[in-house]
């Protein structure tokens, strides 16, 4: 489990959902039965930005990438020393 | 061959009429478009000529478009050009419980108050929109919308029109903003087939919209299981499939 993954995890259990009943994990498809709405994905992004040190760009914000935590660490958790801790 | 300039005539409150043999090519699109879909299986539907206020406020149309409905004179009272055609399907369904599978296909005008010079045939206030609606289990109906991209586009290529399908972000429901475009986005909610239409520049001929669950919530569409439903459509605009036509293809007769 890398910070990214475990740094997310805390956020989306915590911050997105509001300790709502939902079970979460690395692999959870974060679009499904609206778990993160248009709002949603605003405070995710804001807050991948101060794991990662920059900017996302609009570009980047694709299915591929923001499917799950695990697809997001695997695409941005290698930027600012957060792979491998 | 360009078609004569005679046969296209764009006023300036944004509406076109086509003559000769751009009538010819309009109808025929049409008409074709309809056969597609029926032969897909859609059953068709005559929707009626202008909307109620009621619907479009249902639909959460004036939270999204406060300023692009245009009002029709109607003796039933508050109605408005439908913006889009498909709105008049949500409305039938109004509280039903689907068995399974719900697809029909519907042509009207349709209206939108759009930002536009007097010279922009690519984006009119006054147009002939047909629609294939698809309504049921949200896996099916994003089958049926990725099946329909592909139909479009063997259907373009099969009368000489060259076309992109692209991702696009400016649905027709929910609130404006980053968020919401990027929702879109990442869900792939929104595709358009665009094409070269001579002077009207490079416009969409038609768009395939996943809804989710948006519509079917306002207006209490379930499955029959209770589960909710979803809902999504092809729109084709027919008068940009003509100009895109006559502006590839010259303005031979449509074929027999």
């Amino acid at each position: 489990m890398t910070a990214l993954i475990d740094n997310l995890l805390e956020f989306v259990r915590h911050d997105l959902l509001h300790g709502r009943d939902v079970e979460v994990d690395a692999d959870t498809s974060l679009f499904e039965q609206g778990m993160v709405d248009s709002l949603g994905i605003l405070r995710l992004i804001a807050f991948l930005e101060i794991q990662i040190d920059r900017p996302i760009a609009d570009a980047e914000v694709v299915m591929e990438h923001f499917r799950t935590i695990r697809t997001i660490d695997r695409r941005f958790g290698g930027e600012n020393g957060n792979r491998g801790a | 061959m360009a078609p004569d300039a005679v046969e296209i005539e764009l006023d300036p409150g944004g509406r076109i009429r086509f003559h000769g043999r751009a009538e010819e090519w309009f109808s025929w699109l049409d008409t074709q478009l309809e056969q597609l879909a029926l032969r897909a299986g859609a059953a068709p539907v005559s929707p009626p000529a202008v909307m109620p206020r009621a619907i479009l406020d249902q639909a959460g149309y004036f939270e999204a478009f406060p300023e692009m409905a245009i009002p029709a004179h109607d003796d039933e009272g508050d109605a408005f050009l439908a913006p889009a055609a498909c709105y008049h399907v949500y409305s039938t369904l109004q509280g039903r419980r689907l068995d399974g599978p719900y697809l029909v296909t519907l042509a009207t005008t349709c209206g939108r108050q759009e930002v536009r010079t007097e010279s922009d045939a690519g984006r009119l206030r006054r147009f002939r929109m047909r629609e294939v609606v698809f309504v049921g289990p949200a896996a099916w109906v994003a089958a049926t919308r990725d099946e329909w991209m592909a139909k479009a586009g063997a259907f373009a290529a099969s009368i000489g029109l060259a076309g992109t399908m692209e991702q696009a972000t400016d649905t027709f429901f929910g609130q404006p903003g980053r968020g919401r475009r990027l929702i879109q986005q990442i869900k792939q909610l929104k595709y358009e087939l665009r094409m070269e239409a001579g002077a009207a520049g490079q416009v969409a001929a038609a768009s395939f919209n996943l809804h989710e669950s948006f519509f079917a919530s306002r207006f209490d569409i379930r499955m029959a299981d209770g589960s909710p439903a979803a809902s999504g459509c092809a729109a084709f605009g027919i008068e940009r499939w003509t100009l895109a036509r006559l502006a590839q293809a010259g303005d031979g007769a449509p074929p027999t």
